[in-house]
């Protein structure tokens, strides 16, 4: 059944895209949603800087090293603080994408608070980048059929926030275009960890890294037997660690030596996507 | 007891078809919770993908299995069940929409079960014969559900090890306990994960793929070795995704070639039970 669900171009068999969440301190986010915690001392600083500082220049190597494009959802706060940084990754040929502001907890805004929070975003990426902005993703939370709606109307062309499917669709509803994602293929819930605040609350062990890469391997080979979208999502302070990045690389090393795989950015493959429907129903 | 073929154990390959009934549960409460859709669009992965995926994995390894319901789903995606019914899977109670409140008296009790067997009847045309309840009941409505209520086997969680008649209150019913040990076989409780609000609580790591197959290959040795039976708790919202399916498929494989294990829905093991130990049919 899953197979023939979607055609991928050239002959590939599933598709791979490569997604890094550029979030510095503000991850802790997903983990404090309500707000009231300082992401400006302490740990969470810390890590965040880490990240930036650390495990950035390591991801970006390890995708040029093999030649890979990859799409980086950028908050917008983070290219303030950081904007020579997101200038060169634009540099270096990679899509730049929108992640939020300030990693608003879209849901808990009024329409029109997240239309100018998210207008703001997109177009402060865009200036600093100086390329256009085309992706979106939800920053961890809740949002409605309402902010992709928004998200729509302000001209991002696709979403990868949502888990309902494994292969690009359209969303009736709001007519996005959306990429899904899936927690397995997400870094940082394995990883991250500080000791106060607690993150994650319940002071679980960080994962070991080769279980993880394992859980990849795994949803890859499944990806090529169902031939879906393996959406990796990176956060620069997990898997760009020191003792880490390895995983990264051993799974890049996979991806770039398959000829079934089509490797390519949330723009190209919701573009891609874009045109087979148009030809669908013509 | 000796299962048929002269199996030493019997497994039953149990799914339970939430969809997005238990993530619309969690935020329902909260100011505009009704219009969240991250949370959701995890349940619902295993109406549109996890479900038809599974079904050809199934039909691949020739077994059947019984898919534990919320009537809610039966009603809202009757073609998802007409395909589970059209390959002789089980489809079996699991509650209206997944929510723990089946009412504060028996007759309450009675009635919320009666509603949720008149939209199976309505939408799918059978009425369940299994009860893996998503909530507490009162032991009367217990004694009814296994008798005049017409069930002829539970499959809840925490109700033991052993395969045998279902006893309320020291009384004897005329149904079968098909075991669940979730703890072991829950693939949902091994490895889901949403941050908003928090599954799990505390926000745990989500286990190494092979944690959750190798639990299961423990399990299905410690059934045969006590001679029992047993069904899982599997989600396809879980265990549909590519890489999970994968694994599913290992341990399909791991079941049918496995000897002493005959593998068939709840209720077949249910009715071999009582047709071998003496049992009362239910009228």
């Amino acid at each position: 059944m899953s197979k023939d669900r979607i055609c991928w171009p050239k002959g590939k068999t599933c598709a791979v895209m490569i997604s890094v969440n550029i979030e510095a301190e503000y991850f802790a986010k997903m983990y404090y949603p309500d707000g009231n915690i300082d992401l400006n001392s302490g740990e969470i600083s810390a890590l965040g800087w880490e990240g930036m500082t650390f495990g950035l220049p390591k991801i970006l190597d390890a995708l040029d090293d093999r030649g890979v494009k990859a799409t980086f959802f950028v908050l917008a706060a983070v290219a303030d603080r950081y904007p020579e940084v997101v200038k060169e990754i634009a540099l270096r040929g990679h899509e730049i994408g929108c992640h939020g502001y300030y990693h608003e907890n879209l849901a808990l805004l009024s329409a029109q608070e997240q239309r100018s929070v998210l207008k703001w975003a997109k177009d402060r990426l865009e200036e600093v980048s100086g390329s256009e902005v085309r992706g979106f993703r939800m920053p961890e939370g809740e949002m409605t059929e309402e902010t992709l709606r928004i998200v729509r109307d302000l001209g991002f062309t696709y979403s990868s926030s949502l888990s309902d499917d494994d292969i690009p669709y359209l969303r009736r509803e709001s007519l996005m275009i959306e990429l899904p994602i899936h927690w397995a293929l997400y870094d940082l819930p394995y990883f991250v960890y500080t000791w106060a605040p607690q993150i994650p609350q319940g002071q679980s062990r960080s994962a070991n890294a080769n279980d993880v890469l394992e859980n990849w391997k795994i949803e890859l080979e499944g990806a090529l037997k169902y031939g879906t979208l393996f959406n990796l999502q990176l956060d620069p302070q997990a898997t760009g660690e020191q003792g880490r990045i390895f995983i990264l690389e051993e799974l890049l090393n996979l991806i770039v030596q398959n000829e079934k795989i089509w490797l390519a950015t949330g723009e190209e493959i919701a573009s891609y996507f874009e045109k087979a429907k148009k030809i669908n129903s013509m | 007891m000796i299962w048929k073929n002269g199996a030493k154990a019997a497994f039953a390959l149990g799914f339970d078809l939430d969809g997005r009934t238990i993530w619309r549960n969690k935020v329902s409460h909260l100011p505009g919770g009704q219009n969240f859709i991250k949370g959701v669009s995890i349940g619902d992965f295993g109406v549109k993908v996890g479900t038809p995926r599974i079904l050809d994995i199934l039909d691949e390894y020739g077994l059947k299995a019984t898919w534990f319901i919320p009537a809610e789903i039966v009603e809202k995606y009757p073609k998802a069940v007409e395909d589970i019914l059209v390959k002789d899977h089980e489809i079996a109670h699991h509650g209206y929409d997944h929510r723990g409140n089946y009412g504060n008296t028996t007759e309450e009790q009675i009635a919320f079960i009666e509603k949720c067997q008149d939209a199976f009847l309505k939408y799918a045309g059978v009425k369940a014969k299994g009860f893996r309840g998503t909530g507490p009941i009162l032991p009367e409505t217990e004694k009814w559900l296994y008798s005049a209520g017409g069930f002829v086997y539970g499959s809840c969680g925490l109700a033991g090890e052993a395969c045998t008649w279902i006893e309320v209150k020291g009384e004897k019913t005329k149904a079968v306990n098909i075991p669940c040990r979730d703890e072991m076989m829950d693939d949902y409780m091994q490895t889901v994960m949403n941050s908003y609000p928090q599954v799990l609580v505390g926000m745990p790591r989500i286990a190494p793929y092979r944690n959750p197959y190798e639990n299961w290959i423990n399990e299905v040795k410690g059934i045969i070795r006590y001679g029992t039976a047993g069904s899982p708790a599997f989600h396809p919202q879980i265990a549909g995704t590519p890489g999970r399916a994968i694994m599913f498929e290992r341990f399909c494989r791991y079941l049918v070639e496995n000897d002493s294990l005959w593998c068939s829905t709840c209720l077949d093991l249910a009715e071999y039970f009582i047709e071998h130990n003496g049992g009362e049919a239910h009228e």
